[in-house]
């Protein structure tokens, strides 16, 4: 299976043979091509070069073609302010400034920065949409009509709800022609990015929101194409809301635990995808506590409707080391990422005698059972097989320690975690049943003529 | 040495009145001679409070690329804080936007700690409200209420618009959602800094501090400080129960000293914070007294005593740690111990 029919059938929550893996490079992909947040998001040549770069870099199964949530708001009339390293913010409201909603128009692909991204979307389209999935991400409807009417907003909701109806029914539109728009160049998925949704309550998203983002993942739906709810933010309360939309697929950050938005998106049969740290893990971390991080949400999400990635727009300034750690995970590749990234320092390391008749030796490679769950799950599971036995010796190997790293290459170790017996990588990633792993060292004691 | 720098964050909508506020703050410190520098993230209102600000000579940075708490803008957020720590000031307010969540800041509180080498010393959130728009927004802007959860002090500004049971009506809300925090009701955003108990209380503890930036408030029910943080009590025996290990194990204090350590090493790891006493033999035991990864324990000499008690302060969201601890705690240490 190709990696774009990975993210397809993942967003479909069907069974895929691994997690998808779906980094959301944004403003991050103009570090990576060397110019400023600005610069990039004016220039369509600079945004195919990026998001092409980023597809080098990370080998991702898909990628959003921009992540920009301003580019409607800009063609409607607000002023944004640009920045070197994060993507533009609306600066004015265009009915605080006394516009009403006669005045707004829906933006069609002439307005704004839209020739630049429609261009730059056909264009990446063109070049990896039959690889990869790719997203083209729409301002969610809500906070389209924050950036329109500014925090005002949350007081018309008392007092003029009616108006507030009528924006949303425009910002429908401009949602709704925009996905258009986009489909239109070829992306397979449509994402409707409202992280302003975790500012209100349930009561509110099913009176203001529900309504119109379901009809626009209808719309989408009834083109043949895929739809995803994007939010970030604390919107905890809003997740169950959120599918009610019926969307194919949910993505949230790490402001929401993972088992919660899992629970609740099977029981309305919606795939969701997250939650790689992006401020402790991604920005500030090592490519270990990425590998770690990335491993647990795999672990949460499983291998039905889940897709592997960071949690919202990655940081301008993410390491792309720690990008490339988690492909690394994603394509059980952990050992040779290790070895290139030169993090051994020339540490030798000598392996104990397999041979040694004397005992049984259990080397378990795991990123570390006190933080990662599926280490903590196999060490249980090793040290439950392992209790009463005599002549075994158990020791863990965690990579966050170069000596680990250097054991785990010498050992032929690909995945994390694993379990070795005398040496012998003999269950990989795969955490064995207590009676399956007593067996197994049985019949290495036998081996060896022990008791 | 240079002081800490005090490390406010200044929370409350568009209108309330924060930066009249922080203007008001600041006349007032430099009158007991104190500097203060400022980052304004204000969503959509770009320019004008800077300048405002500026009038009354202070350092002034702004961020207008969205929240500064949403995790994509930490970066940015973070460097403005680090790059304000060479300068002289005593402290340091972020005015944040309405729509910015405050639980965010642990994060990047813990990253300014590490980077600065403790620098900063955070001493609270101010949230100002305005009387007029109190309810509408507490209606609808979940925001809202979160910022009121996590912070210190709450003014309730332009008292006068209301009548007096208005006014009691929002206090009984306020204290509903924070039943410690000081509330401080104005016009004006006028204050007087020794009504602040933040500014008065100088040594407010350091649990409380650390309570507040961690967690999340939907978690439990329950106190404020407890619906944010577990605190985990061990107490330990000086020889006095069966130990855990074999004798040998434990023939001498260094030994035991060596494995106190690795545990509070690894213990560090997942807790904010870990203080107390552990007996070693005798007459000595080691004062551990740890925040975050930083880790201090000496060695002193003490009358001996029964128990021995050690406070670790963990995030309460993750239900496994406390059974992780004790797990820790008789493996490295092999010494028997209570827990409450």
């Amino acid at each position: 299976m190709n990696s774009k029919q990975l993210v397809l059938n993942a967003i479909q929550n069907k069974e895929t043979e691994r997690a998808p893996w779906v980094p959301f490079v944004g403003c991050h992909a103009a570090s990576l091509i060397g110019v400023d947040a600005e610069t990039y998001f004016k220039d369509a040549d600079l945004i195919v070069k990026g998001v092409t770069k980023a597809y080098e870099e990370y080998r991702p199964d898909g990628i959003p073609a921009l992540f920009d949530l301003q580019v409607e708001a800009e063609a409607m009339g607000c002023s944004l302010k640009y920045a070197k390293e994060n993507p533009p913010s609306v600066a004015t409201h265009p009915m605080e400034e006394g516009k009403t909603l006669e005045d707004l128009k829906v933006p069609d692909a002439n307005d704004g920065r839209f020739p630049i991204v429609l261009d730059a979307t056909r264009r990446i389209c063109e070049a990896l949409g039959d690889k990869i999935a790719i997203y083209g991400l729409i301002t969610g409807p809500f906070t389209l009509a924050l950036h329109l009417m500014g925090s005002d907003i949350f007081f018309q909701m008392i007092d003029e709800p009616e108006q507030v109806h009528k924006l949303m029914e425009l910002c429908e539109k401009v949602a709704i022609n925009t996905a258009k728009m986009y489909m239109d160049a070829g992306v397979d998925i449509i994402a409707s990015v409202d992280p302003m949704v975790s500012q209100i309550s349930p009561e509110d998203f099913a009176e203001f929101v529900a309504p119109y983002s379901t009809r626009i993942f209808d719309f989408v739906k009834s083109q043949g194409k895929l739809c995803s709810f994007f939010v970030c933010g604390n919107a905890k309360n809003n997740i169950e809301e959120m599918c009610k939309c019926k969307p194919n697929n949910i993505s949230f950050d790490e402001n929401i635990e993972m088992e919660f938005v899992k629970d609740i998106a099977q029981r309305y049969e919606v795939s969701f995808g997250g939650n790689i740290k992006l401020t402790v893990t991604m920005l500030f971390g090592t490519p270990a506590d990425n590998i770690n991080d990335a491993q647990n949400c795999m672990n949460t999400g499983g291998n039905k409707g889940f897709v592997l990635s960071p949690g919202c727009d990655m940081p301008f300034a993410t390491p792309v080391a720690n990008v490339k750690a988690v492909s690394s995970l994603v394509h059980g590749e952990i050992a040779d990422f290790l070895e290139d990234s030169n993090v051994l320092d020339g540490i030798e390391v000598e392996l104990p005698d397999y041979t040694d008749k004397s005992k049984v030796v259990l080397d378990v490679i795991t990123l570390d059972s006190a933080s990662c769950a599926p280490c903590q799950y196999m060490m249980e599971a090793v040290y439950a097989a392992c209790e009463g036995l005599e002549n075994v010796e158990v020791n863990e190997h965690k990579i966050k320690e170069k000596e680990a790293v250097a054991r785990m290459l010498k050992l032929g170790v690909k995945n994390i975690p694993t379990i070795c017996i005398d040496g012998e990588p003999a269950f990989i990633s795969i955490i064995p049943d207590v009676s399956t792993l007593k067996g197994r060292i049985g019949e290495a004691k036998d081996k060896k003529g022990l008791k | 040495m240079k002081n800490k720098i005090k490390f406010c964050l200044l929370t409350g909508f568009l209108g309330a009145g924060k930066t009249t506020l922080l203007k008001n703050l600041i006349n007032a410190l430099i009158k007991d001679n104190i500097r203060a520098g400022i980052i304004v993230n204000e969503f959509g209102k770009v320019s004008i409070d800077g300048i405002f600000l500026s009038e009354v000579h202070t350092d002034v940075v702004e961020l207008n690329n969205g929240s500064i708490f949403c995790k994509c803008l930490s970066g940015t957020f973070l460097d403005q804080i680090i790059s304000f720590s060479d300068k002289p000031i005593d402290y340091l307010f972020v005015e944040s936007t309405g729509l910015a969540d405050p639980y965010g800041l642990s994060d990047i509180i813990t990253e300014v700690e590490k980077r600065t080498k403790g620098q900063y010393e955070f001493v609270g959130a101010i949230c100002v409200t305005a009387a007029d728009t109190f309810m509408k927004l507490h209606k609808k802007l979940a925001t809202f209420n979160r910022q009121i959860k996590f912070s210190n002090v709450i003014l309730i500004n332009k008292i006068d618009k209301v009548v007096e049971d208005e006014l009691e009506s929002i206090k009984t809300v306020i204290r509903e959602i924070n039943k410690d925090a000081q509330i401080i009701c104005t016009t004006y955003s006028s204050i007087d800094l020794s009504e602040f108990n933040m500014y008065t209380e100088k040594d407010k503890s350091e649990q409380e501090k650390l309570a507040i930036l961690s967690g999340d408030p939907d978690a439990v029910e329950g106190s404020e400080f407890n619906k944010r943080v577990e605190t985990v009590l061990i107490r330990t025996f000086n020889d006095k129960a069966e130990p855990l290990v074999t004798a040998e194990m434990m023939r001498n204090d260094e030994e035991k000293e060596l494995r106190i350590k690795s545990f509070i090493e690894k213990l560090s790891e997942i807790s904010f914070r870990i203080k107390g006493f552990v007996a070693l033999g005798e007459d000595s035991s080691l004062v551990v007294n740890c925040t975050g990864n930083e880790i201090n324990i000496v060695k002193q000499i003490i009358t001996p005593r029964v128990s021995y008690e050690l406070v670790v302060i963990v995030d309460n969201d993750d239900k496994t740690l406390k059974h992780e601890i004790v797990e820790k705690w008789e493996n490295i240490v092999g010494i028997y111990a209570e827990f409450e």
